[in-house]
């Protein structure tokens, strides 16, 4: 048997078990902690994302319609022109714009070379072609040219058009070599130079990643499905808070990028700190979890440490020492009640044990240093006559008889018996022995009789009360050979069977009455009388088994008494 | 009758087989459970007498492994476990008579022939007779030169098992054990008072007793 040292901690499977459990719970919760922060911050930013987006097709929309915007505008000039023309009035402007507009085609496709350099250059000024080398120069001839054509009185207004269409020209002409995106930049930057209105983000950035005079601080850990956040300086010297931002970054073609979005301080500055606060909880919660579960494993090994150890202590030979039950009455006091329990069963086995091998040094010590001197006698003589040898055999075999009650009543004590208890008739064991034994009793002169109840349940071993009964007839045979009757008698009191044996014989001294079932107590000191001494001990040990109780009582005699549990 | 002797204590086969050669049977001794089953399994033995303890192969294992090629061979278990509980383990495992350590040779002769006879008899037989005495099992009645002799129910039971053992001596503890259930030695000698009882009505009166006493073993009906 190895002997128990003392466990350390890490070793202990009720720490192990307490430390896996609670970081288990805190894995479990902590998941559902991120997911659910995550799955919020998500959804706000994804709102926020889907409108920008939303406003960024409205823009591209805008710098899409802005060519035919400008058109429209450059038209409704010439309209205002010919709807304040006396002589045009009649004319639908539209169809006298696209008329005009196709004669002058005409002509610069088809006509003489001055025809086409006129037309080339009415063109220009209706904004329908630009192949126009010098337009500062040309600018004055073409106007003169229109001059002509045109009625006297919208020389004037004419004039003042035309000075503002050249005026407008460069920018005319900037605008359609650019692509929609980088119109859409040109807005952009258009717009940012009116004071802000709205709480729209615009950066253009250089293709070096300069962002010019607007200073923005990347902020990566803030990024879904190509937005991200941006901090954004304000140039304003006045104006020093920095915005956050929520962008996406849109490239145009000559590798400077766009980024496109909105201001969205708070939302940005919450969803920050509820991660911040989100990893602080998921650490500090960690650490909550293993003090937790070292305090609850280290409160369980105590407890099992001081029962190895009182158990240590027990098994070192002190039978006597016995574990604490406290009053909370939980597993852990369970098991030491149960424990105490089995020491008090053991502790009663050994002395079972003890007094059992107390009772074969005295009681069979006795009859075997007999034998053996009988035998030594004999082996003296010469011839040993039969009659000899049959009484010394009969000598072994009451010592074996002896021995057999002793170990069978170490048995019974064990309880091990238990285990094959069944429902029987207990009346019928009754009647069997009264029948076996009436005809001894009537060579005695003795009437036995039994009244017993047709039905007697009882849970238990038949063939141990056969020899329970058995015994006690025995007894009364021997003890109370001149008693007139001897009857058994079972009555129900409650849930209790009391069985009573009663002779009419001169019963035992009262002091005598409870020892009557210990082992080898005989009344009187006649040892003439056969038996071994063992005959009520072994009644009283089918009762213990049976949780009966065997009393003894003088009234008239004597009465063994049972108190059987009904089954 | 042919006698197989399973038992590895030397001095206790010497002692059983010396007094079943006496008693004129034929005795083969073997100490070891293996050698046990093959000598049993030839088949040419009446009754075997195993020990329930035995080197290599138990007793019990002998009896379960015969009973299950179907051969029927009584067999008697010697053991020192004599609890209610390893007999009833014994008769399950197939054997026919469980006998505990220590016990008489003269209980082991009168078993041993006790299932040596069972097994010559056959089928039981409706109507036992001994000499002028009749017992008719379904009638539950018994004669003797024609009268009717009045029985109790327990008297019955006690004439038909020494009938039904006819010529055979009887022990005490066989009729305690098997005829009254109790297994265990009362120390009052029932067994002789029902005995007599038995003779009162069988015997008295008659010039031949039928029942005799066989001094330091049992008792045994005959002519």
């Amino acid at each position: 048997m190895s002997s128990v040292t003392d466990l350390p901690l890490y070793r202990s499977s009720s720490f192990r078990l307490a430390i896996v459990l609670t970081l288990v719970i805190w894995v479990i919760s902590a998941g559902i902690t991120v997911a659910i922060v995550t799955l919020t911050e998500r959804t706000l930013l994804d709102r926020v994302s889907e409108s920008i987006d939303a406003e960024i097709a409205v823009l591209v929309d805008v710098t899409n319609e802005a060519e035919i915007e400008l058109w429209e505008w450059f038209a409704e000039e010439i309209e205002s022109l010919v709807i304040n023309t006396e002589s045009l009035r009649k004319f639908d402007p539209i169809e006298h714009q696209r008329a005009y507009l196709a004669m002058l085609r005409h002509l610069a496709d088809e006509g003489s070379a001055q025809e086409r350099t006129g037309a080339n250059a009415r063109l220009f000024l209706l904004d329908q072609t630009g192949d126009i080398a010098d337009t500062s120069l040309l600018g004055e001839i073409y106007a003169a040219l229109i001059f002509e054509e045109a009625p006297d009185e919208l020389h004037d207004e004419l004039a003042n058009t035309i000075e503002r269409r050249l005026r407008l020209l460069p920018r005319t002409q900037l605008w359609r070599s650019l692509t929609p995106a980088e119109r859409l930049a040109v807005i952009v930057d258009s717009r940012r130079q009116r004071p802000r209105s709205d709480n729209r983000c615009f950066a253009l950035l250089e293709p070096d990643g300069d962002a010019g005079s607007r200073a923005f601080v990347n902020q990566p850990s803030i990024e879904r499905n190509e937005f991200f956040a941006v901090r954004i300086e304000s140039p304003s010297t006045f104006d020093r808070e920095s915005n956050l931002c929520w962008v996406r970054r849109l490239e145009l073609p000559d590798n400077r990028g766009l980024l496109l979005g909105r201001e969205e301080t708070e939302l940005l500055d919450a969803v920050a700190s509820i991660r911040r606060w989100r990893n602080g909880a998921v650490a500090v919660s960690l650490l909550i979890a293993i003090a937790l579960g070292t305090m609850l494993g280290r409160r369980t090994y105590a407890r099992l440490r001081a029962i190895n150890a009182l158990t240590s202590e027990i098994r070192s030979g002190n039978l006597e020492r016995r574990l604490r039950v406290s009053e909370r009455r939980d597993d852990f006091d369970l098991l030491s009640a149960n424990i105490n329990t089995m020491l008090d069963q053991i502790t009663q086995l050994m002395s079972g044990v003890k007094q059992v091998s107390d009772n074969i040094a005295h009681d069979l010590r006795t009859p075997l240093t007999r034998l053996r001197n009988r035998i030594e006698q004999l082996t003296m003589t010469d011839s040993p006559s039969r009659e000899d040898i049959a009484s010394l055999a009969e000598q072994a075999d009451s010592v074996l008889a002896t021995f057999t009650a002793l170990l069978r009543i170490a048995q019974l004590e064990q309880g091990s018996k238990r285990r094959h208890f069944v429902t029987f008739d207990l009346s019928t064991v009754i009647h069997e022995v009264v029948d076996l034994y009436d005809v001894v009793f009537a060579e005695r002169s003795i009437k036995l009789t039994a009244s017993v109840p047709d039905r007697l349940n009882v849970h238990g071993d038949r063939d141990l009360w056969m020899q329970a009964f058995t015994n006690l007839l025995e007894n009364a045979l021997k003890y109370a050979p001149d008693s007139p009757a001897v009857t058994i008698a079972v009555g129900r009191l409650a849930d209790t069977w009391q069985i009573d044996v009663r002779d009419q014989g001169s019963g035992v001294p009262e002091h005598a009455l409870d020892q009557l079932s210990e082992r080898f107590y005989r009344v009187t000191v006649d040892r003439t009388l056969p038996g071994t001494g063992l005959g009520l001990s072994l009644v009283a040990a089918v009762c213990h088994l049976h949780d009966a109780k065997l009393t003894f009582r003088n009234d008239g005699g004597l009465i063994a008494r049972i108190l059987l549990p009904a089954g | 009758m042919n006698i197989l002797i399973a038992e590895d204590d030397t001095e206790v086969s010497a002692y059983v087989a010396k007094g079943l050669r006496e008693a004129g049977h034929s005795v083969q001794v073997v100490d070891d459970g293996d050698t046990a089953l093959i000598e049993a399994s030839h088949g040419s033995f009446d009754v075997l007498v195993l020990d329930r303890m035995l080197p290599g192969l138990d007793g019990l294992s002998i009896v379960k492994a015969l009973r299950a090629t179907g051969q029927a061979t009584p067999v008697l278990i010697l053991s020192a476990l004599g609890e209610v509980d390893h007999r009833v383990e014994g008769l399950r495992a197939g054997s026919d008579d469980y006998l505990t350590k220590p016990f008489a040779f003269s209980e082991v002769l009168a078993r041993v022939e006790a299932l040596g006879r069972r097994r010559a008899l056959g089928p039981d037989t409706n109507v036992l007779q001994v000499a002028d005495l009749e017992l008719d099992r379904l009638a539950r009645r018994a004669h003797r030169g024609g009268l009717l002799i009045d029985l109790l129910p327990r008297e019955y039971a006690l004439l038909e098992y020494l009938m039904d053992h006819a010529g055979q001596v009887v022990t005490r503890t066989m009729l305690l054990e098997k005829l009254w259930g109790l297994n265990f030695d009362p120390q009052t000698n029932i067994v002789d008072v029902h005995i007599s009882r038995l003779r009162q009505k069988i015997d008295k009166g008659y010039d031949k007793a039928l029942i005799h006493t066989v001094r330091g073993m049992g008792y045994v009906i005959r002519h």
